[in-house]
């Protein structure tokens, strides 16, 4: 197995896929956070997917599904002000989870099962005025007391970037080695990192990305891509958190010189019968015969 | 003078694509195809619906076995309706040979006849993906894998030669003027069109009503006019062609 492989094996193992019981749950958890919202809300906020989800960066060791839920601009429905908003929507929440109110999301965990989380983080905010492009939420311990936004630049921005694979692994690392870096700006980071880097080989992105970790930690900045002179993301990648950072990277290199990828990631189950086998097996009943209109 | 947009009588009656005519439809389909494929959404663009992303090609036991990246571009007629793909992962090669357009990229799933002569309803999008577009991709790696892979089910020739090796399967000739005299016929808005007493064009010599009238209605109740009409006209091109060479 070479080390591209491997990474492509890792990444296989790491994801969520169609019809898998993850997927499944998630699913139906998601149905039912709308229909509790929808039953006191009525149809008027628009309800969508965000976080990794809709980014298509979900790793099963780690993930979660944001639901977005924003009131037009003109409704008082669920109040008047961005607190209220944010205050209604968790006690309608509460009658059926236990609800942990984080800075501007509603994370939800299981009420007869407290420590579980159901991997749902409610969003509620309002939208800005009617062209329902950018967002104001509530901040619930920042220094303002709103946050504007634009959760579609946000969702576009890692989706299409050219370099979920490796957005994907360096969020398993993240998660692996316990860094407490907010995986929004790791996201952020590692598409800056590799701007000029979308074609190398994977490999080559990660060792990049952790060279960068540890040696130029002075440049490790981002932007807000939806508000970039607006938000302050600098204190969500202030010095401990690069300290972190740049020291698992030096020892994750480390690691690879040594002890080659497997290091990292750990080994992958390799199955007995062969790829193209099982590949004949699924196409069998699926191939048809193609054509060429030229 | 003429005015281009104006020359196309096709261009003035289009109608317009069923995602814009019923957006309820087109909302259900969205909310379907979001849940079953993690990794796939839609993204509207001026002139077109794709759905794109990572399609999971899994074992029978639901095991990841391989990652291909994919747009496809949604069918203007219908929801159920043949969609154009593209491979944008960069694995497998524009090439003729590998069934992919050299022009566009795009993949070459079906021969439209067969699509619509298979499927007579057409197929739901999330259908298509999970079994003719999976197949398609599958058969991609095993070619690269092994360079004397065979298409599991076969595979047509190109352009008008596989239009005519479709019509050979149904009428039993493979002579290009026979099937050209064929898709004429199709052409025809109603079945009742179709005259019992005309030549049939098989090139038997009998007519049609004592020869393949069952095949002909067949095919003319499955495939609609569009795809005839636009096999007809690739068709008599080549034939022309053909002819002016000599
Ligand atoms: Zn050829
Ligand atoms: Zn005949």
């Amino acid at each position: 197995m070479t080390d591209k492989e491997y990474l492509e094996a890792i990444i296989r193992e790491q994801t969520i896929a169609q019809g898998s019981e993850e997927f499944k749950a998630l699913q139906d958890q998601r149905a039912k956070v709308e229909k509790i919202l929808r039953e006191h809300f009525g149809s008027s906020p628009a309800i969508r997917e965000g976080g990794s989800k809709a980014k298509h960066t979900m790793i099963r060791e780690s993930y979660d599904l944001d639901i977005l839920c924003y009131f037009l601009h003109d409704e008082e429905n669920a109040g008047s002000s961005l607190k209220e908003i944010y205050n209604n929507v968790f006690s309608v929440l509460s009658d059926s989870y236990i609800v942990e109110r984080k800075r501007s999301a509603l994370r939800l965990m299981d009420r007869d099962d407290h420590e579980h989380y159901t991997h749902l983080d409610v969003i509620p905010g309002r939208y800005a005025d009617e062209t329902k492009q950018d967002v104001y939420l509530h901040q619930e311990n920042g220094e303002k007391e709103r946050l504007k936004t634009n959760p579609e630049i946000h969702i576009n921005h890692v989706r299409d970037s050219g370099v979920r694979d490796a957005i994907k692994l360096i969020k398993l690392w993240k998660v692996r080695n316990h860094i407490n870096a907010k995986t929004f700006v790791l996201e952020l980071l590692v598409i800056k990192l590799l701007q000029d880097k979308r074609e190398v080989p994977l490999t080559e992105q990660l060792s990049h990305i952790w060279a960068e970790f540890r040696d130029n930690n002075d440049n490790l900045t981002v932007d807000d891509p939806a508000n970039p002179e607006g938000n302050d993301l600098s204190e969500l990648l202030n010095d401990s958190v690069i300290t972190r950072l740049s020291s698992v990277a030096s020892n994750t290199l480390k690691q690879i010189e040594e002890f080659g990828w497997s290091a990292v990631y750990g080994a992958v189950k390799e199955d007995a019968e062969s790829l193209s086998d099982r590949l004949r097996e699924v196409a069998s009943t699926r191939s048809v015969r193609p054509w060429s209109s030229v | 003078m003429l005015q281009p947009a104006l020359s196309d009588p096709g261009a003035v009656s289009k109608k317009k694509p069923w995602y814009i005519e019923n957006p309820d439809s087109y909302n259900t389909l969205r909310r379907e195809v979001e849940n079953i494929f993690p990794e796939l959404s839609f993204v509207e663009r001026v002139g077109e619906v794709c759905i794109e992303g990572d399609l999971h090609i899994l074992d029978n036991s639901g095991k990841v076995l391989y990652r291909f990246s994919i747009r496809v571009k949604l069918s203007e007629q219908s929801p159920r309706g043949l969609p154009t793909v593209w491979e944008t992962g960069g694995r497998i090669p524009w090439e003729r040979e590998r069934h992919m357009n050299p022009h566009d990229g795009s993949a070459c799933i079906y021969l439209p006849e067969e699509f619509w002569y298979e499927n007579p309803n057409g197929i739901s999008i999330s259908e298509f993906i999970r079994g003719p577009l999976t197949g398609f991709l599958i058969n991609q790696i095993l070619i690269d894998k092994s360079e004397n892979h065979k298409w599991l089910k076969g595979e047509w020739d190109h352009g008008e030669n596989g239009i005519i090796e479709f019509y050979a399967e149904h009428l039993g000739t493979s002579e290009p003027n026979n099937i050209l005299r064929c898709l004429t016929m199709l052409r025809k808005k109603d079945t009742k069109e179709i005259k019992g007493h005309w030549l049939c064009p098989c090139g038997s010599g009998h007519k049609l009503r004592d020869c393949h009238r069952l095949n002909i209605n067949e095919l003319h109740k499955r495939i609609p006019s569009e795809v005839t009409e636009a096999s007809h006209t690739k068709l008599k091109r080549a034939v022309q062609e053909l002819r002016n060479s000599h």
